[in-house]
């Protein structure tokens, strides 16, 4: 059907590859395709860590921890229409919660919080990210030896590189190029550049109880034993958790990430509840621009070849699942 | 006690406290708002602040200007066979797969296990014009067959594996009795999986709660929608009155809210057996 042109109503005709040429000359596709792809990669990379570590804290067997489970779990029962009118109520620009959150922190427009976040992204979660991956490279090759000088090391490595980002910030007078509506207010859901960011916001508040029920039951396979044992062969902190829990975890692992990348290439209905896509289209992923296409449009063969765009793309994630529920099934 | 095991229990205790505080701050100011007056709204700074004077006008508004109670009662209705179809359906194919060694057994369930993660938008056409064809659009029939039939894959898959973990010696010693398959089925599978369809019916049943995309693509009429539509009509509606929205997001929540707080420990099973979907 993607190969076609139909209304829904008469019959269709056969058009062969123009839906496709069509649709890559289409900006509105690359901005989708764009947003999809911030999707994936926030909607990975902010609930998995966060998962793992809230779980690792709520599995300490302290009386009070199934409170505060099931408190934490509520979210995860909302429907992404209920989360979208809860989240445009806070997201609301002048007098929502988050607008006056960072307005009574002196904070009173949204540029000022993007470059922030620029600023932190690019000078010193980065560098600290690097430090650690380059401390892991080296750690891998040390045995089991808590020593009070690792430590100095690594403080004074992460000071100089903090340093370092600081000074250069100041030096470059780093700022982000923010739009004017951003400068003036909280526009969260209204400035081009800064919509799709709340809503995968939204949408992760949802997604980390969930990743963290994934990770609770990975946590419940990991036998104590074997975290004592290490334990009494001289583990830090950090080395138990990267060399004897994380590993445990990879069968979790796996399936967390798998199903995160693909529910957020099905994200529809918070974008299409809070936003539709708007506004001019800066939201839009590519299943809120096929149903917009189909079904608002009236064009459904060229919404089928999104489709077929969209399925190509997931086919990869679908077969990684498969191929691990065919091990694990035998 | 040592001293660094206070610590460590004091630190969970607060970091604890910490994160549910702010997971909750939406659920919150939800609530908030929504015993609010729109002359309180307007009048206040922050629209986060505790309500001065708590009333339910809002509710009430909701439920009958707002057609809260006809979509409430549509979801029901939708609902309750849907889960149930599912449901009946699925023990009946995951006792197949799981207990009889047929040719292309393995391919089914792979199929079964695909036609979950397939990206809806390929579906979404497809079902539209389906559903036209067979006269079926704008019905309850219509939506509830096509929940079954989405939910199916999932359901089988969750409940193959559950009955794989059943010893195969206790059907074959009924089968030896002279059981028919059916009995067995009835008399054996059934009885030792309720636990997991309890866990999966619960799961099931706040999902298709909260579907939305389905009943957008195959409602149309106000009568029949279902209670998320709804919700969505109702902001159409009014626009500005937060009040009014949000009140009628709690309705359309409570449910699934009180179901996963008296079943809580089902719902965590099934969604870490299942461990498919959101």
């Amino acid at each position: 059907m993607s190969f076609s042109k139909w209304d829904g109503i008469s019959s269709s005709e056969f058009i062969g590859f123009d839906n496709f040429t069509r649709l890559f000359q289409n900006k509105v596709f690359w901005t989708s395709l764009k947003n999809n792809l911030y999707w994936l990669l926030l909607f990975v990379g902010i609930p998995v860590p966060f998962g793992l570590l809230i779980a690792m804290l709520f599995d300490m067997k302290l009386p009070g921890n199934k409170i505060f489970k099931t408190l934490f779990y509520l979210s995860m029962t909302l429907s992404f229409v209920v989360i979208a009118q809860i989240w445009s109520w806070i997201f609301e620009p002048r007098r929502g919660a988050l607008s006056t959150f960072f307005q009574s922190l002196g904070i009173d427009n949204l540029a000022q919080i993007q470059n922030g976040l620029a600023v932190f992204l690019l000078f010193i979660a980065l560098p600290v990210a690097l430090g650690f991956f380059v401390g892991w490279l080296f750690n891998r090759k040390l045995e089991f030896r808590s020593s009070s000088k690792r430590w100095m090391v690594r403080l004074i490595a992460l000071a100089v590189m903090l340093g370092a980002s600081l000074i250069i910030y100041k030096m470059t007078g780093f700022k982000v190029q923010a739009s004017r509506m951003a400068e003036r207010g909280f526009p969260w859901l209204s400035d081009p550049d800064f919509v799709t960011f709340s809503l995968i916001f939204a949408a992760i508040w949802r997604q980390i109880p969930y990743v963290m029920v994934l990770y609770l039951a990975g946590l419940k396979n990991v036998p104590p034993e074997l975290v004592e044992a290490s334990i009494v062969d001289g583990a830090n902190w950090g080395q138990r958790f990267f060399a004897v829990i994380l590993p445990m975890l990879k069968p979790a692992t796996i399936v967390a990430i798998t199903i995160s990348v693909i529910d957020s290439l099905r994200a529809f209905d918070i974008v299409y509840a809070m936003t539709q896509g708007g506004p001019f289209n800066s939201s839009s992923v590519l299943a809120n621009y096929m149903y917009i296409e189909s079904f608002n449009n009236y064009r459904m063969g060229y919404g089928s070849s999104i489709a077929v765009i969209q399925f190509i793309i997931t086919l990869g994630f679908i077969m990684v699942y498969l191929n691990n529920v065919v091990k694990t099934e035998g | 006690m040592n001293n660094k095991k206070k610590f460590t229990i004091f630190a969970f205790y607060i970091i604890s406290t910490l994160i549910v505080i702010i997971w909750l701050i939406p659920f919150v100011i939800a609530a908030f708002t929504s015993v609010k007056s729109m002359d309180e709204i307007m009048a206040s700074e922050y629209w986060w602040k505790p309500p001065q004077k708590v009333e339910f006008e809002n509710f009430k508004e909701a439920w009958t200007t707002g057609n809260m109670r006809t979509y409430f009662k549509n979801t029901f209705i939708v609902t309750i066979p849907s889960v149930l179809g599912a449901l009946l359906l699925s023990t009946l194919s995951a006792f197949a797969l799981a207990y009889y060694d047929f040719k292309f057994s393995k391919t089914i369930l792979l199929v079964f296990v695909s036609g979950m993660l397939i990206p809806f938008q390929m579906l979404l056409i497809p079902v539209y014009r389906l559903s036209n064809t067979l006269n079926i659009y704008d019905t309850y029939q219509g939506v509830i067959l096509f929940h079954i039939a989405f939910q199916l894959g999932f359901c089988t898959f969750f409940l193959r594996n559950f009955m794989k973990s059943i010893p195969v010696s206790l059907y074959e010693s009924a089968k030896i009795d002279g059981a028919k398959d059916i009995v067995v089925y009835a008399k054996i599978a059934l009885p030792l999986t309720i636990p997991a369809i309890a866990a999966l019916g619960i799961l099931e049943f706040t999902w298709i709660w909260n579907d939305y995309l389905w009943s957008l693509i195959l409602l149309s009429s106000d009568e029949i929608k279902t209670i998320t539509l709804g919700l969505v009509n109702l902001k159409g509606q009014y626009h500005a009155s937060w009040n009014l929205i949000a009140a009628a997001s709690l309705i359309t929540a409570a449910v699934p809210l009180v179901i996963f707080l008296i079943f809580q420990k089902y719902f965590i099973e099934g969604l870490t057996v299942g461990a498919v979907k959101g």
